[in-house]
C-alpha cells in the first residue's frame, strides 16, 4: 500500500516535470510577449511582467518593420489564408477521390499507381525545388500564391491519398454495390455515400494538411516573392532582421501570431473528430 | 424463357475455378434458393445476377434479355445484403428513396412509394431515425423496404438473416414469405442455411464446389437427393449414410451391414428394380433419421422391417426422441416418437420403411436408379 503511494507520487513527480519542460517556452514566449522590451533587457526574461502591455502584440501584427515595409505581419498573415486554405481543400479532395477510387474501382496497375503515390511521401523536398522553379517559372505562376498553392497540392497528393486510400479499405463494400444497385454512379456515390461517411478522415487529413502547409518554409522562402511570402517567412525575416534594435517581446508576439491558426484548427477540428460515425451501417 | 435465365455459367478467378457451368432457369413468381456450404460459388453466381461482377463466359437473361454487359442498376434488380449495407448518413426515408431518387422519380411519387412501403413492413414510425438508432431487426426491415420501394422485376437476397438472433431470423423468414406469397416477385436467395432454404423456396438449388448439385422443389430434393452430397446437406439431422453390401438373391434384393454387436442386418429392398443397372456390390444406403423409428409406434406400412440394435445416445428433444446407434460402421441417427423408452447401451428395437430408402453408389457418389 505504502509503496503504491509512493510509486504513484514519483510517477506524478516524473510527468509533472515532462510537462513542465514542454510547457516553458510557451510561458516564456507568452509572459515577454506582454512585457515592455526594457524589462526584457534587465534580464528579466522569466518572471511576471512588472507593467503588462498588449503593444508588442500590437507591433507585431501591424507595425512591424518586415524587410523594406513596416507593415507588421498582417499582409503575410493573409497571403498564408490565401494559400493554405485552397491548398488544403484541393488535396483533400483529391486525395478522397484518389483513395476511393483505388480501393472501391479497382484497375488494372492501381497497386503501382499506389506505390509511386506513396513513394511522393518520401521524396526530400530539397530535391525538387529546382525542377519545380522551372516548371512554375514555365507555367508563369512564378513568385505567386496561385504557385504555392500548386505546389503543395502536388506534394500533398501523396500522403492525402494514403490517409483516405488507407480509411477506405475498411470501407463496407456493401454500401458501394447497394448505391450500385440503387442506380448511383462513379460520381454521386462519392459525393452521397462515400464522402459524408468520411469525416473521420478528413477531419485527420486537414489538421495534417493544414499544420504542414501553413508551417511549411522552405517551398514559402523559395517561390513566394515579396508580395505573396506566407506569414513564416515573414516570421523568419522579421526575427533575423540585421538591423535595429532586438525587440524580443515583438519577435515573441509575432511567433505566437504565427502558430494560432493550427492551434485553432486543433481545436475546432478536434471536436469533430467523433469516432463511430460508420456505427449502425453494417452488422448489429 | 423465365424470368431469369443462367445459361452455363462458368467463372474463374486466377486458377481457381468457381463456377461450372451452371444453368438454371428461373420462372416468374418462383422463389429460388442456391444453398450450398460457404465457397461453393453460391454468392459469386448471386453477384453475376446483379451485376456486381462480370460475367466470364456464358449468358445471364432478365425477362428473356440478356444482362451481361448491362451496369447493376439498368437491370431492373433489388438486392439486400448480409451487412443490410444502409446508408449511415442517411435517415430511414432517405434510404428508402435512394433508389427511386437517383432513377429521377419525382419527390411526391417517391414520398408515395416510401409511405406505401413503410406500411407495409410497419416502419413508419422510423422514417426519420438514422440507421445507427436501429435494432438488428429493424434494420433487416428497412434494408429490404428499400429493395421492395422500387418494384424490381427481380430480387436478390445475400444471406439476409444471418445476422440476427435465432428467434429474430425465424419471424424475419415468415415476413419474407409472407411477402412473396403477397407480391409474387421473383426472387434469388443464397443462404447456407439448409431449413431456411426448406423454408422459404419453391424450388432449390444446392451447389457445391462451384457445381450445381441439384435443382427441385424441396420436396424433390429432401426425399430423393441426387447425390451423397445433397442428402448430407440437406435435414437436420442429416441423412443417414450407411455402407452396405448388396445381396442378390433369386427372389429378392436386399442390403446388408453390420450393427453394434457384430452380427448383421439384412433388409429387402421393396423395389429391387431401382439396382437392375448397377453392378458393384458396395453401395451406400441413406436412411432420413424419420425413416428409422421405433416398433412399437411405427405406422403399418407394408416396407416396414425390424431390427434389434444396442443404443450408444439417447437425446430427447421434446416432440421427438433422438436415438444413436451403430450401423455399418458409422453413427445412425434414428427418431422415435417422444414415448418411446429406449435405453442407452441397452438393445432396442427400430423399425425401417425401406420404402423411404435412397441408394447411392459408393464410387460416384451418385444415387442409383434414380
Amino acid at each position: 500500500m505504502r509503496a503504491n503511494v509512493l510509486g504513484r507520487a514519483s510517477l506524478y513527480a516524473f510527468l509533472g516535470v515532462f510537462a513542465l519542460w514542454y510547457l516553458v517556452p510557451l510561458v516564456v514566449m507568452l509572459l515577454n510577449s506582454v512585457k515592455p522590451l526594457a524589462e526584457i533587457e534587465q534580464g528579466n526574461m522569466v518572471f511576471l511582467p512588472q507593467m503588462f502591455t498588449l503593444d508588442p502584440w500590437r507591433a507585431a501584427w501591424s507595425t512591424a518593420q518586415i524587410g523594406v515595409e513596416a507593415t507588421g505581419l498582417r499582409p503575410y498573415f493573409v497571403n498564408s489564408l490565401l494559400m493554405v486554405v485552397p491548398a488544403v481543400l484541393v488535396s483533400t479532395l483529391l486525395g478522397a477521390i484518389n483513395g476511393y477510387v483505388l480501393t472501391q474501382w479497382r484497375f488494372r496497375g492501381d497497386t503501382l499507381v499506389f506505390g509511386l503515390l506513396l513513394f511522393a511521401c518520401f521524396i526530400p523536398f530539397q530535391i525538387v525545388l529546382i525542377p519545380m522553379a522551372r516548371m512554375l517559372g514555365a507555367l508563369g505562376l512564378a513568385g505567386t500564391t496561385s504557385g504555392l498553392i500548386l505546389v503543395h497540392v502536388v506534394y500533398g497528393i501523396g500522403l492525402t491519398t494514403l490517409f483516405f486510400r488507407n480509411f477506405y479499405t475498411s470501407f463496407p463494400r456493401e454500401l458501394i454495390r447497394a448505391a450500385q444497385i440503387d442506380g448511383a454512379g462513379f460520381g454521386s456515390i462519392w459525393l452521397r455515400i462515400v464522402l459524408p461517411n468520411s469525416v473521420p478522415i478528413i477531419v485527420v487529413c486537414v489538421i495534417w494538411q493544414f499544420t504542414s502547409i501553413w508551417n511549411d518554409f522552405l517551398f514559402g522562402a523559395s517561390f513566394a516573392d515579396a508580395d505573396s511570402q506566407p506569414v513564416i517567412v515573414a516570421l523568419n525575416n522579421l526575427v533575423n532582421a540585421s538591423q535595429g534594435v532586438k525587440e524580443y517581446n515583438v519577435y515573441f508576439a509575432a511567433a505566437m501570431l504565427a502558430g494560432l491558426p493550427t492551434l485553432l484548427v486543433y481545436i475546432v477540428a478536434g471536436r469533430y473528430f467523433v469516432r463511430g460515425l460508420m456505427a449502425g451501417s453494417v452488422k448489429g | 424463357m423465365g424470368a431469369l435465365d443462367i445459361r452455363h455459367v462458368s467463372q474463374a478467378y486466377g486458377k481457381t475455378a468457381v463456377l461450372h457451368d451452371i444453368d438454371i432457369s428461373v420462372a416468374a413468381g418462383e422463389f429460388l434458393v442456391l444453398v450450398g456450404p460457404s465457397g461453393c460459388g453460391k454468392s459469386t453466381l448471386l453477384n453475376l445476377i446483379a451485376g456486381l461482377d462480370t460475367v466470364q463466359s456464358g449468358e445471364i437473361a432478365i425477362d428473356g434479355e440478356r444482362v451481361n454487359e448491362r451496369s447493376p442498376a439498368d437491370r431492373n434488380i433489388a438486392m439486400v445484403f448480409q451487412s443490410y449495407a444502409l446508408y449511415p448518413n442517411m435517415t430511414v426515408r432517405e434510404n428508402l428513396g435512394f433508389g427511386l431518387r437517383m432513377r429521377g422519380v419525382a419527390h411526391a411519387a417517391r414520398e408515395n412509394a416510401i409511405a406505401e412501403v413503410a406500411a407495409l413492413l410497419k416502419i413508419e414510425e422510423l422514417l426519420d431515425r438514422k440507421p445507427r438508432a436501429l435494432s438488428g431487426g429493424q434494420r433487416q426491415r428497412v434494408a429490404m423496404g428499400r429493395a421492395l420501394v422500387r418494384k424490381p422485376s427481380l430480387f436478390l437476397f445475400d444471406e439476409p438473416l444471418s445476422n440476427l438472433d435465432a428467434r429474430l431470423r425465424i419471424e424475419m423468414r415468415t415476413l419474407i414469405k409472407r411477402l412473396h406469397q403477397q407480391l409474387g416477385t421473383t426472387t434469388v436467395y443464397v443462404t447456407h442455411d439448409q431449413i431456411e432454404a426448406m423454408t422459404l423456396a419453391t424450388r432449390i438449388a444446392v451447389m457445391n464446389r462451384g457445381r450445381l448439385q441439384q435443382v427441385g422443389t424441396p420436396n424433390e430434393v429432401y426425399a430423393s437427393p441426387a447425390n451423397m452430397f445433397v442428402a448430407g446437406f440437406m435435414g437436420a439431422p442429416s441423412m443417414n449414410l450407411i455402407e452396405a453390401k448388396l445381396v442378390r438373391e433369386s427372389a429378392r434384393v436386399a442390403v446388408r451391414f453390420a450393427l453394434a454387436d457384430g452380427s448383421t442386418a439384412t433388409l429387402a429392398l421393396p423395389s429391387p428394380e431401382v439396382v437392375a443397372g448397377y453392378s458393384g456390390d458396395d453401395i451406400v444406403l441413406g436412411l432420413r433419421p424419420e425413416a428409422i423409428t421405433d416398433g412399437a409406434s411405427a405406422e403399418r406400412s407394408g416396407a416396414l422391417q425390424f431390427m434389434e440394435n444396442r443404443i450408444d445416445v439417447v437425446e430427447p428433444a421434446g416432440s421427438d426422441t433422438f436415438v444413436v446407434s451403430r450401423m455399418g460402421g458409422t453413427d445412425v441417427v434414428a427418431r422415435l416418437h417422444a414415448d418411446a423408452t429406449p435405453q442407452a447401451g441397452a438393445p432396442f428395437r427400430l423399425a425401417i420403411d425401406m420404402a423411404k430408402c435412397v441408394l447411392f453408389d459408393p464410387a460416384t457418389q451418385e444415387r442409383i436408379g434414380s
